[in-house]
């Protein structure tokens, strides 16, 4: 047991020093006429005689008020604690910044869930004891240690105070991985409170040990919300105008019409109104909205005009980028396979021929400055001495990158599996490929192999320093005619893959168009030593580029909007602008009506609470009571004139 | 819980009671009845002297041997004629029967409710009235600390008034001195008769020594002891400071159950001593709570007790 205040304890030598002098004072007695008073003196003689004890009558009175004086001020004191457990065990505080708890409840004037979570946990802090410790975690989809295990109340409020909602959807799970590496190894588990509005996806495999006790603070009511919960951009071809696909929810129970704008950015920042579509939606329907023709180009953002709990789903944001043609070289003695399968490719610049610019082996320069205006360069059956900055497809040698060795041919390479995750081989089959010759390549640790045989790495991703290159171990045109590889409807979407990836427009749409939480992964242009973002909110952060990673990737996309990301190199001169939207986007965010329950995996089911209870009772209230019992057995004592 | 002070107080409330002491009603019911002694014959023998009153009061009594210079009218011929002696009849002759009425007037007196002084002189009034109509020498006397006033020996109805009067002009005051002023008393009366002593008896020094005096001058001492109803069961509670009307002794106590208990064993012990110390002494006893009407005290009580016939 603790004490809140515990001065008034030690005011008690004093209260209790001023009741005993109290009963020094001469008590007022009121005068009364008797006919006689020596028979009342021999009763009080013969009282005396007969209970010896009877002046402690008196003193019993003094001790029940002693005892009375000393529970109010325990009360005063207010003690809080367990009954029985003198170690109170740490809490824990697991507080959900989805995008969810910006979710007003109680109508306009109310306040956020999130708002509301920080009342809560900052009331459940105030009522820890000196000693008692508390970490908070905050949580979306990803977790957050906001403060360690700490009995600094300042510290906790301090947090509680700079915490801001994301926009991000939320997961419980990153939250109880943290969580774990808090729980002591030996004593009394934590109390654990999850302060959230129960949505939170699946459940299923979220473990808890079933001995941490855990409750459920819930915040919010249910709400009625429409919302934007799915945005997708296809860019059309060269030339073409983009479309753009968008889902609306309504969560409620009542069928709502509502509108949906679709605004485009200009150059001097005001918007303009590109198109306007009003949508009926039945209780907990779904409707898909298509949006194209002739949207320009630049930043867009979706508005629904609706007002309801939720206001973040209710704006959504995208690019609209036209289709970049790729500069492609063919550096080879000839070879019509490729020649053929790039000019076929809607997205390779050609010459007005129609032709694919090829330049002869002999005729290559790697010290020519015009090499850098290609966004790839192919080099069949050709390594030269060395290579400049650029990005490579190589087929049957390999480039001349620093410990990349050849070990001469194999025959009869089988494929044995592939990367299919891989954007290079993404809806590629590489089971047709049959090689009765091959190269045998050793790739660094570093390298990414793509396709492995059981001769060793047939395709692999090898990095240096500002070059990049997809080496293929086999020479095309050394394939069996009958049923070669080249003729498979793979061969072209294997080459149109590598070219946009090497290019730099496989990514386009990922990373146009992100979901909040996740990562952008923005290929940068040789030289790029770092990257700047600027989030919605305006704020701007550095990122350094590390030589031979493929990519910047750019997190914690905690606001929905658009991040900006300047390339620089390391003079600080910018080699490329870029950027992407965020956005929510999420079914189960834009669902804002609270669970009533967590339900994880090998636990029952932990029931929502209103408000986070204290951990500890205050006790104040049992030394009230205990007081008031003793004043009025004091009371008694005093006029049923009990005696012992 | 605890109760005012005009409902704890009840001492001085002699004013507040009418002052007729005697009323027709009473009168009427009461002049049938006598002071009876138990212990004194009412008569002595007087062997020269006529009775004055023949008819009723000369009784024979006893026989004893002639002596030269007796009367010879008194001689009894028929006993001289059985036995051959000469015996002179002895005769009973009735005389005055002295009733001694003493009136304790003091502080302690002039407490309760009803009061008891005031019901004390009712008492002793209408006792008065029975000895007077009954042709027996009343005296009366009023004491607190000594012997404050008496009334010299009266006979007959005519001297009522003169007995209200005494009575009335009694007031309440000074302390309790039970054996100075019965002493007094006893001295100033010699003559045997009925003594009946009003009072409450809380004497600190006792009443013992006033009993004894009456008791060793043959006296037929009758103890009529009055106490208010607030004496025997006492209406107090809470802290507080008695105060002895008669002594200004303060007793500071705090009432509670038990000594509230104590206080009327005390009381019951102390009514018991009174009356065992006046079986043992021969004399009458009588507690009477001044709820009780006094004229059923007189007409029932002390007629059962034999006072009155």
């Amino acid at each position: 047991m603790e004490f809140l205040v515990p001065g008034w304890l030690f005011a008690a030598p004093a209260f209790a020093g001023a009741l005993v002098i109290l009963y020094f004072l001469k008590l007022k007695r009121r005068e009364v006429v008797v006919s006689s008073t020596f028979l009342w003196q021999q009763a009080i003689q013969d009282l005396r005689v007969n209970s010896p004890f009877q002046r402690l009558r008196k003193n019993l009175l003094l001790f029940l008020q002693l005892l009375a004086l000393l529970l109010m001020l325990l009360a005063l004191a207010r003690p809080v604690g367990e009954l029985g457990d003198a170690r109170q065990a740490d809490t824990i505080l697991l507080l959900d910044v989805s995008a969810s708890m910006q979710a007003k409840d109680g109508g306009p004037d109310g306040v956020t869930r999130f708002e509301r979570m920080r009342q809560e946990a900052l009331r459940l802090i105030d009522h820890l004891g000196y000693e008692d410790r508390a970490a908070l975690i905050a949580f979306a989809d990803e977790s957050w240690s906001l403060t360690p295990l700490t009995n600094s109340t300042s510290a906790l409020r301090a947090a509680l105070e700079q915490l801001e909602p994301t926009d991000r959807p939320s997961a419980l799970e990153p939250a109880i991985q943290r969580l774990r590496s808090l729980l002591p190894s030996d004593g009394p588990p934590p109390q654990v409170y999850v302060f959230s509005d129960g949505r939170l996806g699946s459940l299923a495999g979220v473990e808890l040990r079933k001995e941490i006790p855990l409750r459920y603070v819930r915040l919010g009511e249910r709400q009625d919300n429409v919302g934007i919960v799915g945005v997708d951009v296809r860019l059309g071809g060269v030339g073409e105008g983009s479309r753009m696909f968008v889902s609306v929810l309504n969560s409620g129970p009542e069928p709502v019409s509502c509108g949906l704008d679709l605004y485009l950015q200009l150059p001097d920042g005001s918007e303009e109104l590109l198109d306007s579509r009003e949508l009926e939606l039945d209780a907990d329907q779904i409707a898909p909205v298509l949006f194209e023709s002739d949207l320009g180009e630049g930043r867009v953002r979706l508005v629904l005009d609706h007002q309801d709990a939720f206001p973040a789903d209710d704006v959504a944001y995208a690019l609209l980028r036209p289709q970049e043609a790729l500069r492609v070289l063919l550096v080879s003695e000839g070879n019509l396979f490729l020649q053929r399968a790039f000019e076929a490719d809607p997205l390779v610049l050609k010459d007005a021929r129609g032709l694919l610019p090829r330049i002869d082996p002999a005729a290559f320069d790697p010290d020519d400055p015009r090499l850098l205006e290609y966004d790839m360069i192919v080099l069949d059956r050709f390594s030269p001495e060395r290579l400049g900055p650029g990005n490579y497809l190589c087929f049957g040698k390999a480039p001349p990158f620093p410990e990349l060795e050849d070990k001469g041919l194999v025959n009869d390479a089988r494929v044995l599996d592939w990367d299919e995750t891989h954007d290079v081989a993404r809806f590629v089959n590489f089971a047709t490929l049959l090689l009765p010759t091959a190269r045998r390549f050793t790739p660094r640790p570093k390298d990414t192999v793509i396709v492995r045989s059981d001769k060793g790495p047939l395709v692999f991703v090898a990095q240096d320093e500002d070059r990049q290159a997809v080496v293929c171990s086999f020479d095309l045109l050394s394939l069996p005619v009958e049923g070669a590889w080249t003729f498979d409807p793979s061969f072209p979407i294997f080459l149109a893959n590598a070219t946009r990836w090497l290019g730099g427009a496989g990514q386009t749409r990922r990373s146009l168009l992100l979901p909040t939480g996740g990562v952008a992964e923005l290929r940068f242009p040789p030289g790029t030593a770092r990257a700047q973002v600027t989030t919605p909110a305006g704020e701007t952060r550095t990122l350094e580029v590390v030589p031979g990673d493929d990519a910047v990737r750019v997190s914690g996309l905690g606001r929905a909007g658009f991040y900006s990301v300047e390339l620089l190199d390391g003079a600080g001169e910018l080699l490329r602008a870029t950027e992407f939207a965020a956005n929510l986007s999420d079914q189960e965010e834009s669902e804002v009506a609270p669970a009533e329950s967590l339900e994880l995996a090998e636990r029952d089911p932990v029931a929502a609470e209103a408000s986070a209870e204290a951990p500890r009772r205050d006790l104040w209230k049992w030394a009230t009571l205990a007081a008031l019992a003793l004043i009025m057995l004091e009371w008694w004592v005093y006029n049923r004139r009990v005696y012992l | 819980m605890s109760a005012g002070d005009g409902e704890q107080d009840f001492a001085g409330t002699l004013a507040q009671e009418p002052a007729e002491l005697l009323n027709q009603e009473f009168l009427s019911k009461v002049g049938r009845l006598d002071v009876v002694s138990r212990k004194i014959l009412q008569g002595r023998v007087k062997g020269e002297k006529r009775s004055k009153k023949r008819g009723r009061s000369v009784e024979f009594a006893d026989h004893r041997p002639y002596a030269a210079g007796d009367d010879l009218r008194f001689l009894d011929w028929n006993v001289y004629a059985r036995l051959d002696q000469l015996m002179v009849k002895l005769f009973m002759e009735e005389e005055d029967l002295h009733v001694y009425l003493l009136l304790d007037s003091s502080a302690s007196m002039d407490y309760g409710k009803p009061n008891k002084f005031r019901y004390a002189q009712k008492v002793v009034a209408g006792l008065a009235y029975i000895g007077l109509v009954n042709m027996n020498r009343v005296g009366i006397g009023t004491f607190s600390s000594a012997l404050d006033r008496t009334l010299r020996p009266e006979r007959g109805r005519r001297n009522l008034h003169k007995v209200i009067r005494f009575l009335q002009d009694a007031t309440c005051g000074g302390t309790t001195d039970l054996g100075a002023a019965c002493r007094r008393f006893a001295l100033e009366h010699p003559r045997r008769g009925v003594v009946i002593l009003v009072s409450d008896f809380l004497d600190r020094k006792g009443y013992d020594e006033a009993i004894r005096y009456f008791v060793a001058r043959r006296m037929d001492v009758f103890c009529l002891q009055i106490l208010s109803p607030q004496e025997l069961d006492p209406p107090l509670a809470g802290d507080l400071k008695l105060l002895d009307p008669e002594d200004d002794d303060q007793t500071e106590l705090t009432i509670s159950r038990p000594l509230l208990e104590a206080y009327k064993r005390r009381l019951n012990a102390y009514l018991g001593e009174l009356r065992e110390f006046c079986h043992r002494r021969g004399a009458r006893y009588l507690t009477a709570s001044t709820e009780l009407p006094f004229e059923r005290l007189v007409v029932d009580h002390l007629r059962l007790h034999g006072l009155v016939r």
